[in-house]
């Protein structure tokens, strides 16, 4: 029989608050959001499980709180019709698949999130199961203490203030179950006292220790930083080798090229944050020139220069200043720009960027060794092109152009070159005909898909399969084929690997903050027109090949205008979009701040049985004259109503105490009640009153059932 | 108090073992004895009455007399007559049986309203005038009367003023299957009215009557039989409510009911136990409520559960 008490109350309150302690450190270790909102509703699965209603009460009011905030967060669909049902099964059964297959990467913020709703009501249950009926906590105790200590050493989070709470709150509760459990094998008399005592004593312990532990001296930390350590201690020293391991089977950014295909996994994990004046196209990496016909490889000499050559220099560019802050873990010796990079710079270290003159890839050194840096600054030029200088553009290559990037595996089927040629049968110019190949792959015949895109066989080309077989893939298979379709008519074109834009996740005094996952890994094609340099393209079907900004119209005013408009009206969108859903979420604030209240009053009113009992016996732990006997008889009176015995006005009350005692199968209310009749019936003042009363008023008060 | 009350539940034992498992009205009798007051019993001939009246004397050491009322009994057969002696050549005075101290006035609405009043008379005033003489009756005097119910025929039905004179009204009823058996058992050989002992004596009848007026009654208790009495009168079934004397006879039967019990005060239980054997016989309905089969019970029995039972008073609470 578990007594649900204001103590079991209480501890079941501590266990939330250890339970939010895993919570709260989630945005800071996890893209995950809304972090308020996931605490709120855990409190209220708590104070629904501990309301301990009927499972057909419970069970649908916790799913019903999940389906609500699913929809708050997610669906646009009206609440419960049915298309939004139809939405959210597509969306479980959808994901169910990739949960089960272990790719987690691949579901959806709304999947993701009703997995979690789902762990917390279980949380919810679990904790009470530990707390409320078995009393025990010192293992939740001790994980969350690892959590914390986990969190603070190999993450950005700081974890000192988290853990003298969850030190005070995990020993208050060690301390109350253990009392409750004490008092539930030996019975204690003086209930309320004890625990006093056994409160203040245990406060006092523990008080002091924290009190004297915040005090004393404390030694350096023995890891500064324990990553490296952890790292050497297992033998990783190159730091690269690490990385690699890591990236298997993981989208992003690697150095292999040469097997292409086969799924990848999805990665949110941050690789750099950008802060940059203009709007960037694509973080740029290197580019490979060999197509061996699985993949890619690099074959040009290593010419190092101080700037990077991507453009003539007549090309009109604008410069866009980058500070890049590039994540702990990720471990680049090189650099990440957008357009053409001309100047490096490490604050207050003497570095220097080596650009590789063929593959663009800008080597960071520092006195001639590699050099890591976590923070730079960029200034790289964006080139203004137009559509009509690159039709005009001379089509007569350098021969060390030709000799490099018109390369292609000699196996390679006729069929590449005749479906290039019918491409652009039509097309005139270079910039044209790259124009015609790079919409073909933007045509329905291609998918854009991330698994089930096979490995090629040995003797089957990467390029050819992707053509004329599968037809479904990502950004490796469109810009692989891409190039290997331009060099087939004899246009100088190689593969770019780097990153996307990545997320704009907000502005900076004018600049704009792009965040950078590994998912935005991307590769895309650069086509070199003699008179302009190297020029991006963008093959890969569901990326955009118009939003470049740097290729523009002659009426390249107007446009801009134009585009300015477009833009803004874009940007007020997303930024009335984020509104309403901050909206959104801040009402719903307001409104669990407005049901709190309501909530408490229920519990109030659902446990005013038991907190009037607890009041009365402190009220009236010694009835030692007549009138206080009156008035606790009278109390008890008002107990046995709330309690549901309702007194009809006609009865009497040594009928209605006959009836009490046969409800209870007692007689200690008849005796009680004789007691007041000689009180109030009789005028007599009877004292002392004998000790049988005190012991049946108790002994009712015990009884009457909450 | 401990002691009278241990002889007063020893005589109603005695009582017990004749008329079985009619211990309340028993208890009841015994009520309206302390309180001095007569009883009334409406019932079938048969049920044990006699006994009863028999048993309840015996206990408590009284003389008994009974008058079978008939259509032709005189006034002075109840009451008593003088006739001249020619020996001593006056008029002597033979006592009736009313002169007696337990009286049972068996079937009373047989006989005629002059015989009636003349009993009557005596209840309300406890003496009797023979004769132009005034002539008191013994100082523990408690009458028993029976009545058949009243659609028997060749009946006189006794005037509702006269209801009024005694304290209560009684049922004995029939005994139940069991105790039938038992009562099959106990007469077997003997009577058991032989064996029923003297646990009491009149002087301590006596002296309990004077200890019954002495229960103290809550001035809440008092408005509740007032509330209770003029309810009665403003009931609309009821065409005669209760008279002041019925409030009175409520309290009395109360003090004596408590007394039996044990209590120097009366508790609201009291009143609300003994308020339809009191009432009832006091109220006359509607005649066409009558016929709609509604018991002068029943309105009371409505009237008890309308009216609130005074529990609690904010003075007491202001007195400590």
């Amino acid at each position: 029989m578990i007594e649900r008490s204001l103590l079991s109350f209480f501890t079941y309150m501590c266990g939330y608050l250890l339970l939010i302690e895993w919570l709260l450190p989630l945005p800071e270790v996890s893209s995950t959001g809304y972090i308020s909102l996931f605490i709120a509703v855990t409190g209220f699965f708590f104070l629904i499980v501990f309301l301990d209603f009927p499972a057909w009460i419970t069970l649908p009011t916790i799913g019903g709180i999940i389906l609500l905030i699913l929809h708050l967060l997610f669906y646009e669909e009206t609440f419960l019709s049915l298309p939004w049902w139809q939405v959210f099964f597509e969306d479980i059964f959808h994901h169910l698949g990739h949960m089960i297959t272990g790719t987690w990467q691949e579901t959806s913020h709304s999947f993701q999130s009703l997995i979690f709703l789902l762990l917390l009501a279980m949380m919810s249950y679990l904790l009470y199961f530990w707390i409320v009926y078995a009393k025990r906590i010192l293992f939740f105790f001790i994980c969350t203490v690892i959590f914390i200590g986990v969190l603070d050493t190999f993450f950005d989070y700081d974890g000192s203030w988290a853990m003298i709470r969850v030190t005070i709150i995990g020993f208050l509760l060690l301390l109350l179950l253990q009392w409750s459990r004490l008092t539930s094998y030996f019975p204690v008399f003086d209930q309320k006292k004890a625990l006093t005592r056994w409160l203040v004593v245990s406060v006092a312990i523990l008080g002091t220790a924290i009190f004297v532990a915040s005090l004393l001296p404390k030694s350096g930390p023995t890891w500064e930083d324990p990553v490296p350590y952890v790292q050497e201690f297992l033998g990783i020293e190159d730091p690269h080798r690490f990385l690699k391991n890591n990236e298997v089977r993981r989208v992003g950014y690697g150095d292999d090229d040469t097997q292409l295909g086969g799924g990848f996994e999805q990665d949110d994990r941050l690789v750099f944050t950008a802060v940059a004046d203009r709007e960037v196209r694509y973080w740029r990496g290197e580019s490979k020139n060999v197509y061996t016909g699985q993949g890619w490889e690099t074959n040009t000499p290593l010419e190092l220069v101080q700037e990077s050559n991507l453009y003539q220099s007549h090309v009109e560019a604008k410069r866009n200043e980058v500070d890049m802050y590039v994540e702990k873990e990720m471990r680049y010796d090189f650099v990440f720009y957008d357009g053409s990079l001309e100047q490096f710079r490490v604050p207050d270290e003497k570095a220097e960027v080596s650009i590789d003159n063929y593959t663009g890839k800008a080597y960071k050194h520092r006195n001639g060794e590699p050099f890591i840096a976590h923070y730079y600054e960029t200034v790289s030029a964006s080139p203004v092109l137009f559509e009509e200088e690159l039709r005009e553009s001379s089509e007569v290559d350098p021969a060390h152009i030709e000799e490099y990037f018109l390369q292609l595996p000699e196996h390679l089927s006729p069929e590449v070159e005749a479906l290039a040629q019918s491409l652009t049968e039509n097309e005139e110019t270079r910039y044209d005909k790259v124009r015609a190949i790079e919409s073909y792959f933007h045509s329905p015949i291609f998918t854009y898909e991330t698994e089930n895109v096979p490995v090629p066989e040995e003797d089957e080309d990467y390029v050819e399969q992707f053509l004329f077989d599968t037809m479904r893939g990502y950004c490796d298979n469109f810009s692989t084929s891409m190039v290997v379709l331009l060099r087939s008519i004899d246009i100088p074109a190689r593969w770019v690997k780097g990153f996307t834009s990545g997320e704009k996740v907000g502005s900076e005094e004018g600049r704009i903050v792009y965040e950078v996952t590994n998912g935005n890994a991307h590769s895309w094609v650069e086509v070199y027109f003699p008179s302009v340099g190297w020029v991006p393209f963008e093959p890969t079907k569901g990326f955009s090949p118009e939003s470049y900004p740097s290729i523009e119209t002659e009426e390249k005013e107007e446009e801009e205008k134009q585009e300015d408009e477009i833009e803004e009206m874009v940007e007020e969108e997303t930024e009335g979009r984020d509104n309403q859903s901050s909206q959104k979420v801040t009402s719903w604030v307001q409104l669990l701040l407005f049901i709190m209240p309501l909530l408490l009053i229920g519990i109030l009113y659902k446990y005013r049985i038991p907190i009037y009992k607890k009041y009365l016996q402190y009220r009236y732990n010694r009835i030692d004259d007549d009138m206080k006997f009156v008035k606790a008889y009278l109390a008890l009176m008002t107990l046995f109503k709330m309690a549901g015995h309702n007194r009809r006005k006609s009865e009497t009350f040594r009928e209605f105490a006959k009836r009490m005692d046969q409800e209870y199968e007692t007689n200690d209310m008849s005796l009680i009640t004789e007691q007041y009749e000689q009180i109030y019936y009789g005028n007599k003042r009877p004292s002392p009153l004998s000790e049988e009363i005190q012991k049946s008023w108790e002994n009712i008060i015990k009884r009457i059932k909450s | 108090m401990f002691h009278t009350s241990t002889s007063l539940k020893n005589a109603i034992k005695q009582v017990e073992q004749v008329v079985v498992g009619k211990r309340e009205a028993i208890e009841l009798s015994f009520t309206a004895l302390l309180a001095k007051g007569h009883v009334l019993l409406e019932d079938v001939p048969g049920v044990g009455k006699t006994m009863m009246v028999r048993a309840i004397a015996r206990s408590i050491g009284a003389e008994f007399k009974r008058i079978q009322f008939t259509p032709d009994l005189l006034p002075s057969d109840v009451t008593g007559v003088s006739i001249y002696n020619q020996k001593t050549e006056q008029f002597e005075f033979r006592p009736g049986p009313v002169m007696s101290n337990v009286v049972l006035a068996d079937e009373i609405n047989r006989t005629s309203p002059k015989t009636q009043s003349a009993l009557l008379e005596a209840l309300e005033e406890g003496n009797v005038t023979i004769d132009g003489e005034t002539r008191p009756l013994q100082s523990f005097f408690f009458v028993m009367a029976t009545q058949n119910p009243i659609e028997y025929g060749g009946t006189y039905p006794l005037p509702e003023a006269q209801l009024d004179r005694f304290l209560m009204k009684l049922k004995l009823g029939y005994p139940s299957y069991e105790e039938e058996l038992e009562v099959l058992e106990r007469v077997r050989m003997n009577h058991p009215i032989e064996h029923v002992e003297e646990v009491l004596t009149i002087e301590e009848i006596l002296t309990m009557q004077q200890q019954v007026r002495e229960v103290y009654i809550d001035d809440s208790l008092k408005q509740y039989i007032v509330d209770i009495v003029t309810a009665t009168r403003n009931h609309k079934d009821v065409y005669v409510g209760v008279s002041p004397r019925g409030s009175i006879a409520l309290m009395r039967a109360a003090q004596a009911h408590s007394f039996l019990k044990g209590r120097d005060y009366i508790i609201p239980d009291d009143v609300k136990y003994l308020a339809p054997y009191v009432l009832t016989h006091r109220i006359h309905l509607h005649p066409h409520v009558e016929l709609q089969d509604h018991s002068q019970e029943k309105i009371i029995d409505d009237i008890l559960s309308a009216t609130k039972v005074p529990v609690s008073s904010s003075k007491m609470v202001k007195r400590g």
